[in-house]
């Protein structure tokens, strides 16, 4: 199979191997192992059976899918929730569809189910390193012009935090880093230009704050994401609207 | 148009799948996948643990009311108090929980328990202790900030015998 290590997804995966490698530093190697191996092994058989042989780029999504799983979910997690996890996510992305591609970020919307139907288990051990996170992945963003709608989020999330009354100092440490760098901004699932992807960051963490307050136990940011992920058209509607009597107005 | 590598990729990934989940039944309702005997009360600590567990050197947290574990528990990025959790096996525990900064949430994957723990907000969730003495760990389940994935604690389950033994217990 040809590599190629321009591509962002090869990238992205090398970044989640690396935080793989450091999150089994701490704590019971060998269960977080057999939680990110389950992940990943759910995510490709799944999609081997609904699509066949497929295409290197689609089972590389399929990895990165069953690996953010992995490294999401709570090692000594029940494998179930893995499991459904990582299954839930393959077949979303081809039972629920609209406007020509899959709605929901495939790895929220396994975990975030997974979570209803077996209680969560999301406890994001990957996740511990923030430097490698903000350098691996900001240098990619960067690249793929995505880099705002990280921002926004982390704006959105703090000064939402601060309206409910958390210190600053409490607020600036919420932004869940690997969720905005790695989560958010899946291209097929978010918008692709610049004043949609800062509503979009905003607003997912606004509501991310919501709810952290309202339904903490079902993973906030992942809520947020797959009520954003629902608002991606509508927000493009808007922008299309203000575009076209701007253009209007110019005209006349 | 399938074509016979379509197939045998199909092939795979269902009987993959299949087998994936046969282990997770299988670990779920039968043998453990690391061997978990929980007739071994030190198979999720190591020797120093197995000894204070034996040794009966932990005092079960909270108080007992009305039958059941009342445990106030406390969270702060990034850890909880008490820490380790400490309960006799099979009780019913009732813990108080509140964060002290910012939303947090406790899970006990070995009992499926989660909840989340409200800022300076005195909540109650329940759940039954395992009935196998022995060390489980406790995750924070909300996302607190950047340590938030190495927020764990423990939680000590000692033997029913040993109820009663501290001198802290009392039927209120």
């Amino acid at each position: 199979m040809n590599v190629n290590i321009k591509s962002p997804k090869i990238q992205i995966i090398l970044l989640l191997t690396m935080l793989a490698i450091i999150g089994l530093f701490t704590g019971d190697p060998a269960v977080k192992l057999l939680v990110l191996t389950y992940g990943i092994l759910t995510a490709v058989f799944t999609e081997w059976m609904l699509w066949g042989k497929v295409k290197p780029q689609m089972l590389q999504s399929a990895v990165i899918t069953g690996s953010i799983i992995g490294m999401l979910s709570s090692p000594g997690s029940n494998l179930m929730f893995v499991w459904l996890a990582a299954f839930a996510a393959i077949i979303s992305k081809r039972l629920i569809q609209i406007w020509g591609s899959h709605i929901f970020n495939p790895a929220a919307w396994g975990l975030f189910l997974a979570g209803l139907a077996l209680s969560n288990q999301v406890n994001w051990w990957g996740a511990s390193m923030p430097p490698v996170i903000i350098l691996g992945a900001g240098i990619i963003l960067l690249r793929l012009k995505r880099l705002e709608m990280t921002f926004a989020y982390i704006i959105g999330r703090v000064l939402s935090a601060m309206l409910v009354g958390i210190p600053f100092s409490g607020a600036l440490m919420l932004p869940n880093l690997f969720f905005a760098f790695i989560m958010l901004i899946e291209p097929k699932t978010s918008p692709s230009k610049r004043g949609e992807q800062l509503v979009f960051g905003l607003g997912c963490g606004a509501l991310s704050t919501i709810a952290a307050n309202a339904i903490s136990q079902y993973e906030a940011d992942l809520a947020a994401l797959l009520i954003m992920n629902l608002m991606r058209k509508p927000i493009r509607m808007i922008f299309n609207r203000k575009t076209i009597s701007t253009e209007r107005q110019h005209e006349n | 148009m399938t074509t016979r590598h379509d197939k045998t990729y199909r092939w795979i990934g269902s009987v993959g799948l299949v087998a994936l989940l046969a282990i997770t039944l299988w670990n779920n309702y039968g043998k453990s996948l690391f061997g978990h005997d929980h007739s071994d009360p030190s198979h999720h600590g190591n020797s120093t643990e197995r000894r204070s567990l034996n040794d009966s050197g932990f005092t079960p947290s909270g108080k007992l009311m009305n039958g059941k574990r009342v445990v106030d528990f406390d969270a702060v990025q990034y850890r909880f108090i008490p820490d380790p959790l400490v309960v006799i096996a099979g009780e019913h525990i009732e813990l108080r929980v509140m964060s002290k900064d910012v939303t947090h949430g406790v899970m006990i994957p070995e009992v499926d328990f989660s909840t989340d723990m409200p800022m300076n907000k005195r909540k109650s969730a329940f759940f039954t202790a395992p009935s196998a003495p022995g060390e489980y760990p406790i995750f924070c389940s909300v996302f607190c900030g950047a340590e938030h994935g190495d927020m764990t604690g423990k939680l000590i389950v000692l033997p029913k015998h040993q109820e009663g033994e501290s001198g802290h217990e009392r039927q209120h």
